[in-house]
């Protein structure tokens, strides 16, 4: 056994040991040909997949260095499968290759093997895009790119993309050294290297993927570098028209851009300029429920050289078939937590692009560019009154009743005194609690139906300091950007959905001079405890770990 | 060399045949006039023997085949020739193992004991340094991939895998969760697991299966090997434990010195140790080897390390409730009765769930005792958060229990007997209030008869149906394979390998043959033909004598045909080679008789087939009278 950080198991999980002096060492090398797939306290986890390794074979990581790696750092002989994985797998880059056609209509599959191209032929959800050109070769329909890419995936044959992407319209577009509101601005470490991931040399291959990073680190700083690589007309597509004004905002602060170069195409303006920022609401939005999807040729129609997918995780079921098309440029999709409950990660990879760059939290956190967040869940019983409604309504009533639960208020009032001077969000499902909550708590609240105006009013106030506890719905989950939240209480939450409790925790993580808390207010013997461990999971695979609590009778 | 070896040896010599006993004289001593003397000859043939060099020619003559069964003879212990034929035929033939058996009684290197062959004991220990075990089942240098195979710890995980699902047999979810067994072999490991473990009484036959606890913590306690000859000793459902288990801990024993077998190999050693330990070996056993994997795949079976992980190192909690750890949890570890494996491989990885925990607490595994254990093997207090959760789990379970159980209801003068009687205390399960008690339902009888005994009138149950107890018999034998296992017991003492050696002819013995001017040409013939059979060991035997002329009649020779073969009649040191149209087969003649045309028959026992045949003399091309020693 030799005294190294990393331990290589037979279904190609490694297992970090992050406490172990060389970890970041390994970690650095690690990152080239493997993915990140959970980093809780002590041992994060990465894995060698098929796509990790097409990705670093198109980096030019070959199958020689990749096992030389994970020799020189694993603790244990590597099993012979492992090995036999990583170079059949890393052999298969470039025995496809799509490059150019004489007709600008069409693209050439190039095929290195009779083997190959019989297997091809077999599958019928290949074959069908496949016209023969030669022994070697066939030619494709342009628009049939993305779907050809996914389907040679899926049969195990990676095509090498030797198209460069187009360019778009040209733009100028810097980021400045000082933002407009005075403070001083620069790009940090590893949102450059974030950038770099994903433009590589700016070659075939590169250009399109997924930027992971924990909430509150600067995504939009990521995405605004890499919009300043481009140069080119982008559309940012994000998640409510909060967020929509906060990018506006946050690119009017640190870019160069005018007030008339950035576009808002939301419900209340329909405005395409050389940035465009909209809602997946707005592109997916039909008058009737079979009916067209009036705004989705924004996406194809705007003469776009980047799309931005902010909170990629949410992207919806009919943008990933438009997305597919759009293989010709470049895509960036943004988030926190790639965990989708429908379990379609994968799609989103396959259509955005692979994952890029992926950093734990804890890193951040310890290099301070992220909030110490402290978790804890207080657990309160329900009141006597309520145990009998309780036992006798069925599941989803029963989460309600517990959700509900009127004692949460005392165990508010109580995380309110014990934080005079923080500013709170107080977080929740249900509107009716809420609306007693604002009541009881003297905060304003946030909701649906609450005009974008007065939103983004209320927003503002809390930025400035004029207001201490705001209290919210899930509109506030994503994307909105509060620096100074440093506690949020969350009162109720959408059953037991992970990348919400992340995203919520999301909301107190950017960096300030004080730690932040995050509290979950949970009954206790009822089924909200269960959900709220199933809630817990992925920030539990990302180090943070809940301090219980039972809330005295 | 001791006089009980001595005693030995020449108690052995008189148990030749006359015939061969003069033929030994005669070859050893020089020509012998009288047969009269045999005391004396036997001393002497002592001396004779007793001398190192003589030992050392004995020694240096040994070749491949010799040491062969004589590896044999050592596993098998004293042995009937006829056995030894019956292990090797298959492998070397038959008539080469019969000859090759008499040679080594007429070289005496083997002598006779109670009808089984023996090692001459003066040279015992000489020749039980030239056996080893690649002798007998050939030497195999290929070794094949290491593979996963049964241990303590996939014991261990697999029994989380049982109270978690609460069945025997294979899921596809069993693939992701050991990762580094490849699919076919898992597929029959999962359910020959089950099946012995079961046949074991380690669960009983109910649905879902039950654990029985001190069963399973008796296999827990073993090492890798104990536990893979316990498995093993169970796929016998024939012989007795004791045969069982030793046979199965005999096999594990040899296997360990060599790097792999052959097919061929592996089955002559399981029919070889079967008749060591008088057993049927099923022809299964090798099959179930290889599912265990203790050995791969053959031809060419690689023989796995099994004993090779070093002792686990403190477990790691980490925030997400992940238990990791690597190597072999120590005895009595408890990880497996709270926790689910999630990945079996280098590195072990569990996971707690409210689900485990509970099953814990039914299983009577109580909080403390959990919480001790993490506080003692966790590293650096990283279950804090972990036991935090399970006491508030532990709180919740303790707020409602279900008794199967009789109430007792009682006054206060009985309530006062109830509590202080100590033959009732492991009776009492709860004291509801001052005068209820609630008592065990499976132990009703003896508690009745306690408060009987105490002179109470214990009166009928007052039930609102009858309950009765259906007890699954489980394996009795149980804790006997454990005993057996653990005990320290013989090995056989036959080494993996040595250095082999080819047989060392002296050649100086050959010249003064070829050149001794004492010698006619048919003395020196039939000298030379001893020399090749390793024979001669001393220039002292060279004399003038024929001792092995060749004795054969054949074609119209009828007569001289008919007299070998009366010659040979009852005699088990005759063989006789005969020629029969275009078959050559070896026979012990039992009769000669005459038809009722008055034609001579020849009722002999074949060899090859121990089928008795009669056979017309006149039909018989060549007959050939051979010297056989064989006990």
């Amino acid at each position: 056994m030799k005294d190294t950080p990393l331990i290589v198991q037979s279904d190609r999980s490694l297992l970090l040991d992050v406490h172990h002096r060389d970890s970041d060492a390994c970690r650095n090398d690690l990152i080239r040909f493997c993915e990140l797939v959970k980093s809780p306290e002590h041992m994060h986890t990465y894995t060698i997949t098929a796509l990790s390794l097409y990705n670093a074979s198109a980096l030019g990581y070959s199958a020689a260095f990749i096992i030389e790696t994970l020799d020189r750092w694993s603790r244990f002989p590597i099993a012979e499968s492992v090995r036999f994985f990583v170079q059949d797998m890393a052999s298969r880059w470039g025995q496809a290759t799509l490059t150019e056609n004489e007709d600008p209509s069409l693209y050439t599959l190039n095929i290195e093997t009779d083997r190959i191209r019989s297997e091809l032929l077999r599958r019928p959800a290949i074959a069908k895009l496949l016209r023969v050109r030669d022994g070697k070769s066939f030619v494709i329909e342009s628009y049939h790119r993305g779907e050809l890419k996914l389907q040679m995936i899926k049969a195990g044959w990676p095509v090498e993309d030797r198209i460069p992407l187009s360019g778009g319209k040209p733009i100028s577009m810097t980021l400045r050294s000082e933002s407009a509101s005075g403070h001083p601005f620069s790009i940090r470490p590893y949102q450059e290297a974030a950038a770099a991931a994903l433009l590589g040399d700016m070659g075939p291959g590169t250009g399109h993927g997924v930027i992971l990073m924990p909430c509150g680190s600067g995504k939009t700083v990521v995405g605004m570098r890499i919009m300043e690589r481009l140069a080119t007309r982008t559309l940012i597509v994000t998640t409510n028209v909060a967020a929509v004004r906060q990018w506006k905002s946050e690119l009017l602060d640190k870019s160069s851009l005018g007030e008339g170069e950035i576009g808002e195409y939301s419900g209340d303006r329909k405005e395409v300029r050389s940035v465009t920022i909209c809602t997946y609401q707005v592109l997916t939005w039909r008058r009737e429920k079979e009916g067209p999807f009036l705004h989705l040729d924004l996406l194809t129609e705007g003469d776009w050289g980047l799309v931005i997918y902010d909170e990629v995780h949410m992207l919806p079921a009919p943008i990933f078939k438009v997305t597919a098309e759009l293989q010709a440029i470049h895509r960036l999709g943004l988030t926190a937590t790639l965990v989708r409950e429908d379990g379609r990660e994968e799609e989103v990879f396959s259509l955005v692009g692979p994952k890029r760059y992926d950093v734990p939290w804890s890193e951040l956190e310890e290099q301070g560019y992220i909030a110490t967040a402290y978790c804890h869940e207080i657990r309160i019983d329900l009141p006597q009154e309520l145990e009998i409604p309780y036992a006798v309504a069925d599941k989803r009533e029963k989460y309600r009743i517990a959700s509900e639960n009127p004692r949460k208020a005392e165990v508010i009032q109580a995380l309110l005194e014990h934080h005079p001077d923080d500013f709170i969000l107080i977080i929740g499902q249900y509107l009716s609690q809420l609306r007693e909550i604002s009541t009881l708590v003297g905060a304003p609240i946030i909701t649906g139906s609450t005009p974008n105006n007065r939103r983004d009013e209320l927003y503002n106030a809390f930025r400035s300091g004029e207001i201490r506890i705001l209290v919210v719905s899930k509109v506030a989950n994503f994307a909105i950007d509060l620096p100074d939240a440093s506690v949020a209480i969350q009162v109720s939450g959408s059953f037991g959905s992970r990348s919400e409790e992340a995203q919520r925790l999301g909301r107190i993580l950017r960096p300030k001079h004080r730690s932040s808390f995050f509290y979950s207010i949970v009954t206790r013997f009822s089924n909200e405890e269960e959900f709220s461990a199933n809630r817990q999971k992925f920030l539990a695979e990302q180090g943070y770990s809940y301090e219980v609590e039972v809330w005295p009778n | 060399m001791t006089d009980i070896a001595q005693k030995r040896f020449e108690a052995a010599l008189n148990r030749y045949s006359e015939d061969n006993f003069f033929y030994i004289a005669n070859n050893y001593l020089g020509p012998v006039k009288s047969p009269f003397h045999k005391p004396q000859l036997t001393a002497r043939l002592s001396l004779f023997f007793n001398q190192q060099q003589i030992q050392d020619r004995m020694v240096e003559l040994l070749d491949e085949l010799d040491v062969t069964i004589l590896s044999l003879l050592i596993l098998t212990g004293p042995i009937a020739t006829e056995t030894v034929i019956d292990l090797l035929a298959p492998r070397f033939g038959y008539t080469t193992i019969f000859w090759r058996l008499s040679a080594l009684q007429l070289r005496l290197i083997l002598l006779g004991e109670d009808g089984r062959l023996v090692f001459n004991p003066l040279i015992e220990t000489r020749l039980f340094e030239r056996c080893s075990l690649s002798s007998l089942i050939g030497a195999c240098d290929t070794l094949g991939e290491e593979r996963p195979h049964v241990c303590i710890e996939l014991l261990r995980a697999y029994l989380s895998l049982v109270l978690e699902e609460q069945r025997l047999g294979f899921r596809e979810s069993h693939l992701a969760i050991f990762p580094s067994f490849e699919e076919e072999h898992l597929r029959l490991l999962i359910p020959l697991l089950g099946d012995l473990l079961q046949r074991l009484g380690v669960f009983r036959a109910t649905k879902p299966p039950q654990v029985v606890d001190d069963r399973v913590e008796a296999l827990l306690s073993l090492t890798d090997e104990q536990l893979a000859c316990i498995l093993l000793a169970a796929t016998m459902s024939g012989p007795p434990i004791t045969s069982a288990l030793s046979f199965s801990c005999d096999v594990l024993s040899l296997l360990k010195g060599v790097g792999s077998i052959e097919e061929g190999g592996l089955s002559l050693l399981l029919r070889i140790l079967s008749k060591r330990h008088t057993i049927d070996c099923p022809p299964t056993f090798a099959q179930s080897m290889v599912t265990l994997g203790i050995i791969g795949e053959g031809p060419v079976h690689r023989v796995m390390h099994l004993d090779r992980d070093e002792a686990g190192d403190e477990l790691l909690v980490d925030s997400d409730f992940t238990i990791n750890y690597l190597g072999t949890r120590k005895e009595g570890d408890l990880l497996h009765r709270f926790a689910t494996i999630t990945t079996f491989d280098v590195q072990r990885q569990w996971r707690v769930s409210k689900q485990s925990v509970v099953r814990a607490f039914d299983s009577g595994l109580s909080f403390s005792t959990i919480e001790a254990y993490l506080t003692a093997h966790t590293r650096g207090g990283s279950a804090a958060s972990l036991i935090k959760q399970m006491a508030l789990l532990d709180e919740r379970y303790g707020m409602l229990t279900i008794h199967d159980a009789l109430t007792l209801v009682v006054d206060e003068r009985v309530a006062h007997l109830v509590e202080h009687l100590p033959a009732l205390s492991e009776h009492h399960i709860k004291k509801l209030s001052p005068t209820i008690f609630l008592m065990r339902r499976d132990s009703e009888e003896r508690w009745r008869k306690i408060l009987t005994d105490a002179g109470q009138l214990v009166g009928s149950t007052q039930r609102q149906a009858l309950v009765t107890i259906k007890e699954e018999a489980i394996n009795p034998y149980f804790f006997d394979y454990i005993d057996l296992a653990t005990t320290e017991r013989e090995r056989p003492g036959l080494v993996a390998q040595r250095v082999e050696a080819e047989p060392v002819f002296d050649e100086t013995l050959r010249q003064a043959i070829m050149t001794s001017s004492l010698l006619n040409e048919a003395q020196r013939v039939d000298l030379l033909s001893r020399y090749d059979e390793r024979l001669i060991l001393s220039p002292s035997q060279i004399a003038a004598q024929v001792l092995d002329a060749i004795i054969e009649a054949g074609g119209f020779d009828y007569q001289g045909k008919l007299a070998l073969c009366r010659q040979a009649v009852g005699k088990k040191h005759i063989t006789l080679q005969l020629r029969i149209d275009e078959e050559e087969i070896l026979v012990w003649a039992l009769e000669v008789s005459s038809s009722s045309e008055g034609e001579a028959l020849l009722k002999a026992l074949v060899l090859t087939t121990k089928a008795e045949r009669i056979i017309p003399i006149r039909k018989i091309f060549t007959v050939r009278l051979l010297r056989t020693q064989l006990f």
